[in-house]
Protein backbone atom coordinates (compact mmCIF):
# COMPACT_ATOMS: atom_id res chain seq x y z
CA UNK A 1 0.00 0.00 0.00
CA UNK A 2 2.89 2.25 0.87
CA UNK A 3 4.04 1.46 -2.59
CA UNK A 4 1.24 2.47 -4.29
CA UNK A 5 1.47 6.44 -2.81
CA UNK A 6 4.97 6.60 -4.27
CA UNK A 7 6.35 7.01 -0.85
CA UNK A 8 10.22 6.97 -0.13
CA UNK A 9 11.53 6.49 2.86
CA UNK A 10 12.34 10.60 3.68
CA UNK A 11 8.63 11.14 3.43
CA UNK A 12 7.61 8.18 5.81
CA UNK A 13 10.12 9.91 8.19
CA UNK A 14 8.93 13.49 7.45
CA UNK A 15 5.36 12.24 8.56
CA UNK A 16 6.95 10.41 11.60
CA UNK A 17 8.03 13.50 12.94
CA UNK A 18 4.84 15.51 11.72
CA UNK A 19 3.15 13.68 13.86
CA UNK A 20 5.25 13.58 16.72
CA UNK A 21 5.28 17.41 16.49
CA UNK A 22 1.67 17.36 16.54
CA UNK A 23 1.33 15.26 19.70
CA UNK A 24 3.57 17.09 21.26
CA UNK A 25 2.45 20.36 20.53
CA UNK A 26 -0.89 18.72 21.75
CA UNK A 27 0.60 17.52 25.34
CA UNK A 28 2.05 20.54 25.72
CA UNK A 29 -1.33 22.66 25.34
CA UNK A 30 -3.05 21.02 27.99
CA UNK A 31 -0.78 20.56 30.77
CA UNK A 32 1.79 22.90 32.57
CA UNK A 33 1.79 26.82 32.89
CA UNK A 34 -0.77 27.06 34.83
CA UNK A 35 -2.59 30.75 35.50
CA UNK A 36 -4.33 31.18 38.72
CA UNK A 37 -7.45 33.31 38.20
CA UNK A 38 -8.87 34.95 41.65
CA UNK A 39 -12.24 35.94 41.38
CA UNK A 40 -14.50 37.91 43.80
CA UNK A 41 -18.13 38.05 43.11
CA UNK A 42 -17.54 37.57 39.52
CA UNK A 43 -14.27 40.38 39.37
CA UNK A 44 -11.08 39.14 38.58
CA UNK A 45 -8.74 40.73 40.86
CA UNK A 46 -5.74 39.00 40.19
CA UNK A 47 -3.86 36.59 37.43
CA UNK A 48 -0.97 34.84 38.36
CA UNK A 49 0.90 32.77 36.15
CA UNK A 50 2.40 30.25 38.66
CA UNK A 51 5.85 28.88 36.65
CA UNK A 52 7.23 32.31 36.83
CA UNK A 53 6.38 32.89 40.29
CA UNK A 54 10.50 33.05 41.78
CA UNK A 55 9.94 33.28 45.45
CA UNK A 56 6.62 32.52 47.81
CA UNK A 57 3.99 35.75 48.48
CA UNK A 58 0.76 36.21 50.08
CA UNK A 59 -1.62 38.19 48.50
CA UNK A 60 -4.32 39.99 50.78
CA UNK A 61 -7.84 40.68 49.43
CA UNK A 62 -10.00 43.42 50.76
CA UNK A 63 -12.34 40.91 52.72
CA UNK A 64 -10.12 39.62 54.64
CA UNK A 65 -8.89 36.81 52.67
CA UNK A 66 -5.43 35.39 52.80
CA UNK A 67 -4.19 33.62 49.51
CA UNK A 68 -0.74 32.17 49.28
CA UNK A 69 1.11 32.17 45.92
CA UNK A 70 4.26 29.40 45.17
CA UNK A 71 6.03 28.52 42.20
CA UNK A 72 3.57 26.08 40.61
CA UNK A 73 1.03 26.29 43.82
CA UNK A 74 -1.86 28.31 45.18
CA UNK A 75 -3.94 27.97 48.20
CA UNK A 76 -6.03 29.93 50.56
CA UNK A 77 -4.13 30.72 54.09
CA UNK A 78 -7.19 32.41 55.75
CA UNK A 79 -10.73 33.38 55.39
CA UNK A 80 -13.09 34.68 58.10
CA UNK A 81 -15.81 32.35 57.01
CA UNK A 82 -17.22 29.70 59.93
CA UNK A 83 -16.98 26.56 57.90
CA UNK A 84 -13.18 27.24 56.30
CA UNK A 85 -14.18 24.65 53.02
CA UNK A 86 -11.24 26.77 51.15
CA UNK A 87 -8.58 27.02 53.43
CA UNK A 88 -9.58 22.83 53.59
CA UNK A 89 -9.34 22.28 49.75
CA UNK A 90 -5.17 22.59 50.30
CA UNK A 91 -2.80 23.68 47.19
CA UNK A 92 -3.99 23.86 44.34
CA UNK A 93 -1.51 22.59 41.80
CA UNK A 94 -2.52 21.10 38.26
CA UNK A 95 -4.66 22.97 35.45
CA UNK A 96 -8.70 22.85 36.25
CA UNK A 97 -8.44 23.01 40.65
CA UNK A 98 -10.91 25.03 41.81
CA UNK A 99 -11.15 26.16 45.58
CA UNK A 100 -14.13 27.84 46.43
CA UNK A 101 -15.07 30.30 49.39
CA UNK A 102 -18.77 30.79 49.67
CA UNK A 103 -19.65 33.02 51.99
CA UNK A 104 -16.83 35.73 50.45
CA UNK A 105 -18.01 34.79 46.76
CA UNK A 106 -13.96 34.14 46.44
CA UNK A 107 -12.74 31.62 43.73
CA UNK A 108 -9.21 30.87 43.12
CA UNK A 109 -9.51 28.51 39.50
CA UNK A 110 -6.21 27.14 37.56
CA UNK A 111 -7.03 27.89 34.14
CA UNK A 112 -7.18 24.89 31.54
CA UNK A 113 -8.78 21.70 31.86
CA UNK A 114 -8.34 18.24 34.35
CA UNK A 115 -7.48 14.83 31.51
CA UNK A 116 -10.09 12.23 31.57
CA UNK A 117 -12.22 14.89 34.13
CA UNK A 118 -16.13 14.33 34.20
CA UNK A 119 -17.79 16.98 32.85
CA UNK A 120 -19.40 17.62 36.63
CA UNK A 121 -18.93 16.24 40.26
CA UNK A 122 -22.28 15.92 42.02
CA UNK A 123 -21.76 16.47 46.07
CA UNK B 1 9.66 18.55 -12.83
CA UNK B 2 11.05 17.94 -9.62
CA UNK B 3 10.19 21.05 -8.31
CA UNK B 4 6.69 20.59 -8.64
CA UNK B 5 7.53 17.36 -6.97
CA UNK B 6 8.68 18.92 -3.96
CA UNK B 7 5.82 21.41 -4.16
CA UNK B 8 3.56 18.47 -3.91
CA UNK B 9 5.41 16.56 -1.00
CA UNK B 10 5.39 19.71 0.98
CA UNK B 11 1.79 20.24 0.42
CA UNK B 12 1.04 16.62 0.90
CA UNK B 13 3.05 16.74 4.33
CA UNK B 14 1.33 19.76 5.22
CA UNK B 15 -2.01 18.82 5.07
CA UNK B 16 -1.49 15.48 7.02
CA UNK B 17 0.17 17.81 9.51
CA UNK B 18 -3.14 19.96 9.75
CA UNK B 19 -5.33 16.67 9.77
CA UNK B 20 -2.90 15.07 12.69
CA UNK B 21 -3.14 18.82 14.22
CA UNK B 22 -7.38 19.17 13.89
CA UNK B 23 -8.02 15.37 15.23
CA UNK B 24 -6.07 16.05 18.50
CA UNK B 25 -8.27 19.58 18.87
CA UNK B 26 -11.15 17.69 17.97
CA UNK B 27 -10.41 15.60 21.11
CA UNK B 28 -11.45 18.80 23.55
CA UNK B 29 -15.00 20.33 22.24
CA UNK B 30 -15.49 23.99 22.51
CA UNK B 31 -17.46 25.35 25.59
CA UNK B 32 -17.61 28.46 27.74
CA UNK B 33 -17.38 27.82 31.41
CA UNK B 34 -18.64 30.46 33.83
CA UNK B 35 -19.22 30.51 37.48
CA UNK B 36 -21.43 32.49 40.12
CA UNK B 37 -22.53 32.43 43.08
CA UNK B 38 -26.67 31.61 44.05
CA UNK B 39 -29.08 30.47 46.57
CA UNK B 40 -26.19 30.35 49.07
CA UNK B 41 -23.77 27.75 46.52
CA UNK B 42 -21.49 27.80 43.46
CA UNK B 43 -23.28 27.74 40.27
CA UNK B 44 -21.13 26.59 37.38
CA UNK B 45 -22.71 26.12 33.77
CA UNK B 46 -20.45 25.03 30.87
CA UNK B 47 -22.04 25.79 27.47
CA UNK B 48 -21.14 24.20 24.62
CA UNK B 49 -20.69 26.41 21.75
CA UNK B 50 -18.40 28.43 19.45
CA UNK B 51 -20.67 31.51 19.30
CA UNK B 52 -19.62 33.30 22.27
CA UNK B 53 -23.15 35.69 22.03
CA UNK B 54 -25.14 32.33 22.05
CA UNK B 55 -22.90 31.54 24.96
CA UNK B 56 -23.73 34.88 26.74
CA UNK B 57 -27.42 34.99 26.58
CA UNK B 58 -27.87 31.41 27.73
CA UNK B 59 -25.41 32.50 30.93
CA UNK B 60 -27.96 35.63 31.28
CA UNK B 61 -30.56 32.84 30.90
CA UNK B 62 -29.26 30.86 33.74
CA UNK B 63 -28.40 33.18 35.91
CA UNK B 64 -31.88 35.08 36.00
CA UNK B 65 -33.77 32.01 36.86
CA UNK B 66 -31.60 31.08 39.46
CA UNK B 67 -31.91 34.05 40.92
CA UNK B 68 -35.61 34.00 40.46
CA UNK B 69 -35.86 30.95 42.19
CA UNK B 70 -33.69 32.68 45.37
CA UNK B 71 -35.73 35.57 45.29
CA UNK B 72 -38.51 33.55 45.85
CA UNK B 73 -37.81 30.60 48.02
CA UNK B 74 -34.68 32.00 50.56
CA UNK B 75 -35.56 31.86 54.24
CA UNK B 76 -32.33 34.74 54.89
CA UNK B 77 -32.89 37.07 52.20
CA UNK B 78 -34.63 39.93 53.35
CA UNK B 79 -36.09 40.72 49.92
CA UNK B 80 -37.10 37.06 49.77
CA UNK B 81 -41.03 36.12 49.52
CA UNK B 82 -40.34 32.99 51.69
CA UNK B 83 -38.35 35.28 54.35
CA UNK B 84 -41.45 37.83 54.03
CA UNK B 85 -43.90 34.86 54.74
CA UNK B 86 -41.99 33.19 57.63
CA UNK B 87 -41.81 36.85 59.46
CA UNK B 88 -45.25 38.17 58.53
CA UNK B 89 -47.24 34.68 58.13
CA UNK B 90 -48.79 35.92 55.48
CA UNK B 91 -48.56 37.15 51.64
CA UNK B 92 -49.38 37.84 48.39
CA UNK B 93 -47.13 35.70 46.71
CA UNK B 94 -45.68 36.03 43.30
CA UNK B 95 -47.01 32.79 40.59
CA UNK B 96 -43.44 31.31 40.46
CA UNK B 97 -44.19 30.61 44.60
CA UNK B 98 -47.69 30.09 44.41
CA UNK B 99 -46.82 27.59 41.63
CA UNK B 100 -43.56 26.73 43.33
CA UNK B 101 -44.93 25.62 47.10
CA UNK B 102 -48.16 23.50 45.14
CA UNK B 103 -45.22 21.29 43.89
CA UNK B 104 -43.01 20.69 46.68
CA UNK B 105 -46.11 19.99 48.50
CA UNK B 106 -47.26 16.99 46.43
CA UNK B 107 -43.95 15.95 46.24
CA UNK B 108 -43.51 15.89 50.02
CA UNK B 109 -46.87 14.25 50.32
CA UNK B 110 -45.64 11.49 47.83
CA UNK B 111 -42.59 11.17 49.42
CA UNK B 112 -44.26 10.52 53.02
CA UNK B 113 -43.38 13.84 54.30
CA UNK B 114 -40.03 12.45 55.14
CA UNK B 115 -38.81 15.67 53.17
CA UNK B 116 -40.43 18.43 54.37
CA UNK B 117 -41.19 21.97 53.79
CA UNK B 118 -42.58 23.09 57.09
CA UNK B 119 -39.24 22.27 59.37
CA UNK B 120 -37.86 26.19 59.03
CA UNK B 121 -38.61 26.60 62.81
CA UNK B 122 -36.46 23.42 63.27
CA UNK B 123 -33.58 24.28 61.19
CA UNK B 124 -33.49 27.98 62.63
CA UNK B 125 -32.51 26.25 65.99
CA UNK B 126 -29.72 24.22 64.77
CA UNK B 127 -28.70 27.39 62.74
CA UNK B 128 -26.85 25.64 59.88
CA UNK B 129 -27.17 28.41 57.40
CA UNK B 130 -26.36 30.89 59.89
CA UNK B 131 -22.15 31.19 60.57
CA UNK B 132 -22.40 29.94 64.36
CA UNK B 133 -24.59 26.48 64.18
CA UNK B 134 -25.05 25.01 67.52
CA UNK B 135 -27.17 21.78 69.55
CA UNK B 136 -30.41 23.71 69.96
CA UNK B 137 -31.85 23.40 73.82
CA UNK B 138 -34.12 19.65 73.75
CA UNK B 139 -37.41 21.67 75.24
CA UNK B 140 -37.19 24.01 71.80
CA UNK B 141 -36.28 21.60 69.54
CA UNK B 142 -39.56 18.94 70.53
CA UNK B 143 -41.88 22.24 70.09
CA UNK B 144 -40.81 22.90 66.73
CA UNK B 145 -40.81 19.46 65.61
CA UNK B 146 -44.26 18.69 66.86
CA UNK B 147 -45.24 22.07 65.76
CA UNK B 148 -44.61 21.67 62.04
CA UNK B 149 -47.02 19.94 59.48
CA UNK B 150 -47.75 21.10 56.07
CA UNK B 151 -51.65 20.94 56.32
CA UNK B 152 -50.53 24.67 57.97
CA UNK B 153 -49.86 26.10 54.66
CA UNK B 154 -52.65 28.02 53.13
CA UNK B 155 -52.28 28.63 49.64
CA UNK B 156 -55.55 30.43 48.08
CA UNK B 157 -55.49 28.91 44.34
CA UNK B 158 -57.78 32.25 43.88
CA UNK B 159 -55.73 34.84 44.41
CA UNK B 160 -52.52 34.24 45.26
CA UNK B 161 -52.10 34.48 49.08
CA UNK B 162 -50.18 32.05 51.04
CA UNK B 163 -50.91 32.02 54.76
CA UNK B 164 -49.10 29.76 57.85
CA UNK B 165 -50.06 28.80 61.12
CA UNK B 166 -47.69 31.11 63.47
CA UNK B 167 -45.78 28.17 65.08
CA UNK B 168 -44.32 27.29 61.52
CA UNK B 169 -42.14 28.66 58.88
CA UNK B 170 -41.20 27.38 55.91
CA UNK B 171 -37.34 26.09 54.71
CA UNK B 172 -36.63 25.15 51.46
CA UNK B 173 -33.90 24.17 51.41
CA UNK B 174 -34.04 20.48 50.21
CA UNK B 175 -35.78 21.45 47.57
CA UNK B 176 -35.02 25.48 45.89
CA UNK B 177 -31.93 23.84 43.91
CA UNK B 178 -33.97 21.60 42.36
CA UNK B 179 -36.42 23.93 41.64
CA UNK B 180 -34.00 26.53 40.33
CA UNK B 181 -32.25 23.65 37.64
CA UNK B 182 -36.26 23.17 36.32
CA UNK B 183 -36.13 27.13 36.12
CA UNK B 184 -32.96 27.42 34.20
CA UNK B 185 -34.22 24.42 31.96
CA UNK B 186 -37.65 25.99 31.01
CA UNK B 187 -35.58 29.01 30.06
CA UNK B 188 -33.48 27.48 27.74
CA UNK B 189 -34.93 24.81 26.47
CA UNK B 190 -35.39 25.67 23.09
CA UNK B 191 -31.49 26.26 22.87
CA UNK B 192 -29.37 24.45 20.45
CA UNK B 193 -26.32 24.39 22.51
CA UNK B 194 -25.85 21.44 24.95
CA UNK B 195 -25.01 22.87 28.37
CA UNK B 196 -24.34 21.32 32.23
CA UNK B 197 -25.28 23.43 34.98
CA UNK B 198 -24.51 22.47 38.83
CA UNK B 199 -26.05 24.55 41.21
CA UNK B 200 -24.73 23.50 44.91
CA UNK B 201 -25.50 19.74 44.98
CA UNK B 202 -27.95 19.59 41.97
CA UNK B 203 -26.91 19.09 38.18
CA UNK B 204 -28.89 20.04 35.28
CA UNK B 205 -27.76 18.19 32.08
CA UNK B 206 -29.22 19.41 28.73
CA UNK B 207 -28.95 18.06 25.65
CA UNK B 208 -26.59 15.96 24.20
CA UNK B 209 -23.53 15.63 26.20
CA UNK B 210 -19.41 15.61 24.76
CA UNK B 211 -19.04 11.96 25.20
CA UNK B 212 -20.85 9.95 22.36
CA UNK B 213 -23.94 11.99 23.01
CA UNK B 214 -23.90 11.45 27.20
CA UNK B 215 -22.99 13.79 29.98
CA UNK B 216 -20.43 12.12 32.82
CA UNK B 217 -21.21 12.99 36.15
CA UNK B 218 -18.87 12.06 39.03
CA UNK B 219 -20.61 10.89 42.53
CA UNK B 220 -18.20 12.77 45.13
CA UNK B 221 -16.04 10.62 47.24
CA UNK B 222 -18.17 10.99 50.85
CA UNK B 223 -14.64 10.84 52.37
CA UNK B 224 -12.29 12.58 50.54
CA UNK B 225 -12.30 16.64 49.49
CA UNK B 226 -14.49 17.91 47.51
CA UNK B 227 -13.16 17.80 44.01
CA UNK B 228 -12.55 13.62 44.47
CA UNK B 229 -15.23 11.19 43.04
CA UNK B 230 -15.30 7.89 43.55
CA UNK B 231 -17.50 6.98 40.63
CA UNK B 232 -19.08 8.05 37.36
CA UNK B 233 -22.62 8.11 35.94
CA UNK B 234 -22.74 8.39 31.96
CA UNK B 235 -26.17 9.96 31.72
CA UNK B 236 -27.92 11.54 28.69
CA UNK B 237 -31.30 12.96 28.72
CA UNK B 238 -34.63 11.20 26.77
CA UNK B 239 -33.99 13.53 23.79
CA UNK B 240 -32.00 16.13 22.67
CA UNK B 241 -34.29 18.53 23.74
CA UNK B 242 -34.69 17.15 27.14
CA UNK B 243 -32.40 17.56 30.26
CA UNK B 244 -31.84 15.04 33.38
CA UNK B 245 -31.38 16.12 36.33
CA UNK B 246 -28.65 14.72 39.54
CA UNK B 247 -28.60 15.31 42.68
CA UNK B 248 -27.15 14.27 46.01
CA UNK B 249 -27.59 15.08 49.66
CA UNK B 250 -24.49 14.15 51.28
CA UNK B 251 -23.61 14.03 55.39
CA UNK B 252 -20.27 15.31 54.94
CA UNK B 253 -21.99 18.85 53.96
CA UNK B 254 -22.95 21.61 56.24
CA UNK B 255 -21.11 20.09 59.32
CA UNK B 256 -19.70 21.38 62.87
CA UNK B 257 -18.51 19.83 65.66
CA UNK B 258 -19.55 20.35 69.53
CA UNK B 259 -18.23 18.35 72.57
CA UNK B 260 -16.02 16.24 69.97
CA UNK B 261 -19.88 15.34 68.43
CA UNK B 262 -20.24 16.20 64.77
CA UNK B 263 -23.39 17.19 63.65
CA UNK B 264 -24.58 17.12 60.01
CA UNK B 265 -27.22 19.27 57.94
CA UNK B 266 -29.78 16.55 57.29
CA UNK B 267 -32.41 16.34 59.70
CA UNK B 268 -35.00 13.86 60.57
CA UNK B 269 -38.05 15.79 60.42
CA UNK B 270 -39.56 13.26 62.68
CA UNK B 271 -36.75 13.75 65.52
CA UNK B 272 -35.54 17.30 64.72
CA UNK B 273 -32.18 15.22 65.14
CA UNK B 274 -29.40 14.86 61.82
CA UNK B 275 -30.38 10.99 60.63
CA UNK B 276 -28.01 8.82 61.09
CA UNK B 277 -28.54 5.10 59.94
CA UNK B 278 -25.54 4.43 58.10
CA UNK B 279 -26.25 6.13 54.68
CA UNK B 280 -23.37 8.95 54.26
CA UNK B 281 -25.09 10.33 50.46
CA UNK B 282 -27.39 9.34 48.69
CA UNK B 283 -27.42 10.41 44.24
CA UNK B 284 -30.49 10.47 42.72
CA UNK B 285 -30.84 10.66 39.00
CA UNK B 286 -34.74 12.03 38.12
CA UNK B 287 -36.60 13.71 35.14
CA UNK B 288 -36.88 16.94 37.45
CA UNK B 289 -34.44 18.90 39.67
CA UNK B 290 -37.36 19.15 41.92
CA UNK B 291 -38.00 15.02 42.22
CA UNK B 292 -34.42 14.92 42.36
CA UNK B 293 -33.69 17.32 44.71
CA UNK B 294 -36.39 15.87 47.26
CA UNK B 295 -35.56 12.70 46.42
CA UNK B 296 -32.04 12.42 47.57
CA UNK B 297 -33.27 14.25 50.73
CA UNK B 298 -36.11 12.16 51.56
CA UNK B 299 -34.25 8.67 50.78
CA UNK B 300 -31.48 10.04 53.48
CA UNK B 301 -34.10 10.48 55.92
CA UNK B 302 -35.60 6.93 54.95
CA UNK B 303 -32.67 5.10 54.97
CA UNK B 304 -31.66 2.49 52.39
CA UNK B 305 -34.56 -0.50 52.63
CA UNK B 306 -37.26 -1.50 50.63
CA UNK B 307 -39.33 1.37 50.81
CA UNK B 308 -36.52 3.88 49.38
CA UNK B 309 -36.22 1.54 46.18
CA UNK B 310 -40.12 1.41 46.00
CA UNK B 311 -40.11 5.60 46.38
CA UNK B 312 -37.71 5.50 43.42
CA UNK B 313 -39.93 3.63 41.22
CA UNK B 314 -42.98 5.76 41.86
CA UNK B 315 -40.67 8.07 40.23
CA UNK B 316 -39.38 7.05 37.37
CA UNK B 317 -35.96 8.13 39.28
CA UNK B 318 -32.54 6.08 40.36
CA UNK B 319 -29.96 6.19 42.57
CA UNK B 320 -26.73 5.57 44.08
CA UNK B 321 -26.21 4.66 47.63
CA UNK B 322 -22.85 5.13 49.62
CA UNK B 323 -22.92 3.69 53.39
CA UNK B 324 -20.15 4.72 56.39
CA UNK B 325 -18.65 1.30 56.05
CA UNK B 326 -17.39 2.82 51.82
CA UNK B 327 -19.86 0.13 50.31
CA UNK B 328 -22.20 1.45 47.61
CA UNK B 329 -25.87 0.21 46.03
CA UNK B 330 -26.65 1.18 42.24
CA UNK B 331 -30.42 0.63 40.90
CA UNK B 332 -31.00 -1.77 38.63
CA UNK B 333 -31.90 1.12 35.66
CA UNK B 334 -28.22 2.36 36.69
CA UNK B 335 -25.61 -0.44 36.26
CA UNK B 336 -25.43 0.25 32.65
CA UNK B 337 -24.00 3.54 32.99
CA UNK B 338 -22.03 3.48 36.29
CA UNK B 339 -18.28 3.23 36.62
CA UNK B 340 -16.41 2.38 39.62
CA UNK B 341 -13.37 4.95 39.62
CA UNK B 342 -11.92 4.52 43.27
CA UNK B 343 -11.16 0.49 44.00
CA UNK B 344 -11.55 1.04 48.00
CA UNK B 345 -15.20 1.08 47.19
CA UNK B 346 -17.13 -2.32 47.69
CA UNK B 347 -20.74 -3.33 46.57
CA UNK B 348 -23.35 -4.04 48.79
CA UNK B 349 -24.89 -7.40 48.42
CA UNK B 350 -28.96 -6.62 48.53
CA UNK B 351 -31.46 -8.94 47.16
CA UNK B 352 -34.75 -7.05 46.73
Amino acid sequence: MLNKLHLKKGDIIILLALLFVAVLLFTLSGSGNATAVITCDGEVLHTVELSKVSSPYTINLQNGIEIGVEKNAVYFINSDCSGKDCVNCGRLTSPGDTAVCIPNKTIIKLTGEKKNAPDTIVY
Amino acid sequence: MIKTKLAVRLIAAFTVFSVICAFFSGCSDKYTEFTSFSMGSVLTARIYTDDSVEAENLREAINTACEEADNALSSTDKDAEIYHLNHNKRIIASEFLKNTLMDIIMVSNTLERKVDVSVGEITKLWGFTSSEPSVPEKNALDSAVKARDIEKILIDTDSTMIIIEDDISLDTGAFGKGVACDAAFESIKNATSPLIMTLGGTVMAFGEGPSKGKWTVGIRNPFDSADSYFATLKLAPLSPKNAVFVSTSGSYEKTFTENSVTYHHILDPETGYPVDNGLVSVTVIAHSGLNADALSTALFVNGFNDDALQLLKSFSAEAVFVFSDGSYYVTQGLTQSFTLTDDSFTLKEYAQ
